[in-house]
C-alpha cells in the first residue's frame, strides 16, 4: 500500500486556448506526504489539482493517482475548490453542504444514517459541530471555508487536496486551521495549493513549484536563495503576482 | 373584488382560470428555485421563446393540413423539448457558444411561429393570445395535463434533490463525487422546458420568464434552504396568479399582464422591506455598540 504513490504525472502536457499552461511535467508525491504547491497566478497551480481529478486532461502524458485512473481514484479524494467559485449566498444549511461530499454515485434518494454520521464528524473535525443548522450565507468568510474543508473530510478521503484554503481566513481561524492541518497530516495525503509557503512550512515534506514546469524539493532543502532564483522574492512573501511574471517573460 | 368572486361561482371558465393558476404555480415554484439559483432565467427565456414555434407549426398543420391530434399544447411541448435539448447539448459541448445558441433558438422559434401563424386563414387573432397568454381560454383537459406535468416535476424535484442541489451549488465538486453532471444538467433543463408550456397558457411567451423568477427571487429573500424557498415560490405564485386574475377581472385587463405587474410590485416591495429591516438592524447594532 505505502508503495503506491498519491500522484504520479509522467511528460503531462497542458495547453488553454493554444497556449501551454504545464508543459513536460513529472512528479510523483508519495503516500503519505504533506505536499505544498506554489507557484505565481498563472502558473499552474489549479490546473494540476484539476488533472489530479480528471477534470481535464492532458494533451500528452500520464496521471496516475492512487495507483489509477484520476476517475477511478475520485472516491477516495477529498476536494476543496477555490472558495471565491463559491456562491456565498446560496440557500442552504450548514450540514446540506458538508453532505454534498457523500453524494457517491447514486442516481437519486435520501442520506442515510452512515452518511449524517460522517457529515457531523468532519464538522467536529473542523470545530462547526454547533453550526449545522445554520444558513451557509449567514457565516463568515472563514467558517464558509471551514466548511467546505468539511464537505471535502465527509467522505473519508485518502488523498486531500485543499485549494488556497488560506485564501479568506482571518488571523483567528488561521490558527485554527493550521491545528485542523496538523491533525490530518497523520491520516492521510494532503496537497494544499498555498500562496503563503511561510504559513504551513514547518509540516510540508514537500514543496512542488509550479511555473509551466514543476521542480520538487524537500522542505528541507527550500533555502531563500532557491525561492530567489524561482521567483526573485523571499519565501514569506510568496505572492507572486502577474506584474514579476510578465516581467520575467520579457 | 366581489364580481371577481361571483364570477368563479357562476363561470367554469372562471374556476378553471382559477385552478389552473394554482396548478400551474406547483411547478413554477419548484422549477423557477432552480433555474434561479443555478442562473439559468436566460436558457428558461430562450426556451419559453422558441415555444411559439412549435404552437404556430402544430396550428398550421392542424388547420391546413388537417391533422387533428396536432394540438397547439403538444406542438409547444415538441418545441420546447427540442429547445431544451439543443440548449442542453450545446452547453455541455460547447460553453463559450451558450450565449450563441440561445439567441439564436429564442428568434428562430419566434420567426417560425409567426411564419406559419400568418400563412394559417383566420388564425392571425390568436397571435396576441400565444405571446400574452389568455388564462381564461383554459379548458378542463388543459388543467389534467397542468396536473400531469405537476406530478411529473414534483416526483423528480423529491426523488433528485440532493443531486441537483450538489449539481446548482458546485457542479465542479459534483462531478469529483460521481454525480453525473450532465444527466441532471439536461432534466432540469427538460423540467424546465415542461414548466415553461404550463405557464405559456397563462401568461403567454413573452412573460414566461417572468413568472418563472419572480416568485422564486421573492422567496430567496427569506429561505435558508433551497425546499423552503420552493414552498415560499409556491405560494407567492399562487398568490400573484390569483389576485392577478382578481384584479383584472372587473376592469376587464388583460389577466396575463396584471399577473406580472403584480409579481413585479411584490418583489419590488419584498427588496425593499428587505433594505428597511436590514438598515434598522444594523442601527441597532451600532447603538448597542455605542
Amino acid at each position: 500500500m505505502e508503495t503506491v504513490p498519491a500522484i504520479a504525472m509522467d511528460g503531462v502536457t497542458f495547453s488553454y486556448d493554444g497556449h501551454a499552461v504545464l508543459e513536460d511535467v513529472r512528479f510523483t508525491i508519495p503516500a503519505g506526504e504533506f505536499v505544498t504547491i506554489v507557484g505565481p497566478n498563472g502558473g499552474g497551480k489549479t490546473t494540476l489539482l484539476l488533472l489530479a481529478l480528471g477534470l481535464i486532461h492532458p494533451a500528452r502524458g500520464t496521471v496516475r493517482v492512487l495507483g489509477t485512473t484520476p476517475e477511478g481514484a475520485r472516491p477516495r479524494i477529498g476536494y476543496m475548490p477555490q472558495y471565491a467559485r463559491i456562491d456565498p449566498t446560496f440557500p442552504a444549511r450548514v450540514v446540506d453542504v458538508v453532505l454534498m461530499g457523500r453524494l457517491g454515485g447514486r442516481r437519486f434518494g435520501a442520506y442515510t444514517p452512515d452518511d449524517r454520521a460522517a457529515a457531523a464528524d468532519a464538522l467536529r473535525q473542523v470545530e462547526l459541530e454547533n453550526h449545522a443548522p445554520r444558513r451557509f450565507a449567514d457565516l463568515s468568510g472563514g467558517e464558509r471555508q471551514r466548511v467546505l474543508i468539511a464537505r471535502a473530510l465527509a467522505s473519508t478521503p485518502a488523498l486531500l487536496l485543499l485549494d488556497e484554503p488560506t485564501s479568506s481566513l482571518d488571523v483567528a481561524m488561521e490558527r485554527e486551521l493550521f491545528d485542523l492541518l496538523g491533525a490530518l497530516r497523520d491520516r492521510m495525503t494532503v496537497v494544499l495549493v498555498s500562496h503563503d509557503l511561510g504559513f504551513v512550512s514547518s509540516f510540508t515534506d514537500t514543496v512542488v513549484c509550479v511555473k509551466r514546469t514543476v521542480a520538487v524539493h524537500a522542505m528541507s532543502e527550500v533555502t531563500g536563495d532557491l525561492i530567489m532564483e524561482m521567483y526573485g522574492r523571499d519565501v514569506r512573501m510568496v505572492r507572486h503576482d502577474h506584474d514579476d511574471h510578465r516581467r520575467e517573460r520579457s | 373584488m366581489s364580481e371577481f368572486l361571483e364570477a368563479v361561482f357562476t363561470h367554469a371558465f372562471m374556476r378553471n382560470a382559477l385552478l389552473a393558476g394554482v396548478l400551474a404555480s406547483v411547478a413554477c415554484g419548484i422549477v423557477g428555485t432552480y433555474v434561479v439559483v443555478r442562473r439559468i432565467s436566460y436558457i428558461a427565456g430562450g426556451i419559453a421563446h422558441s415555444v411559439l414555434g412549435g404552437i404556430g407549426a402544430a396550428v398550421y398543420l392542424e388547420r391546413v393540413h388537417g391533422i387533428v391530434w396536432l394540438d397547439p399544447t403538444v406542438g409547444a411541448l415538441i418545441a420546447a423539448l427540442l429547445s431544451a435539448v439543443v440548449i442542453g447539448v450545446v452547453s455541455l459541448r460547447a460553453r463559450e457558444r451558450i450565449d450563441t445558441a440561445i439567441g439564436a433558438v429564442w428568434a428562430i422559434g419566434m420567426a417560425s411561429g409567426i411564419l406559419f401563424l400568418s400563412k394559417t386563414p383566420g388564425y392571425g387573432e390568436d397571435l396576441m393570445s400565444y405571446l400574452f397568454g389568455n388564462i381564461l381560454m383554459v379548458r378542463t383537459s388543459d388543467l389534467w395535463l397542468i396536473a400531469l406535468l405537476d406530478a411529473v416535476i414534483l416526483a423528480s424535484a423529491l426523488l433528485f434533490y440532493n443531486q441537483f442541489l450538489a449539481v446548482c451549488f458546485d457542479e465542479e465538486y459534483a462531478r469529483v463525487r460521481g454525480v453525473d453532471v450532465r444527466f441532471y444538467h439536461l432534466l432540469l433543463l427538460l423540467l424546465t422546458a415542461l414548466t415553461v408550456v404550463l405557464l405559456v397558457s397563462i401568461v403567454g411567451v413573452v412573460m414566461v420568464i417572468a413568472l418563472l423568477t419572480i416568485p422564486a427571487a421573492v422567496a430567496g429573500h427569506f429561505a435558508g434552504r433551497v425546499s423552503q424557498m420552493m414552498v415560499v415560490a409556491v405560494l407567492v405564485s399562487i398568490l400573484v396568479t390569483t389576485g392577478g386574475l382578481a384584479l383584472s377581472y372587473g376592469p376587464n385587463l388583460p389577466a396575463g399582464a396584471t399577473i406580472i405587474l403584480l409579481s413585479g410590485v411584490v418583489y419590488l416591495g419584498t427588496v425593499v422591506a428587505e433594505r428597511i429591516v436590514r438598515g434598522r438592524r444594523r442601527r441597532l447594532s451600532g447603538e448597542a455598540d455605542a
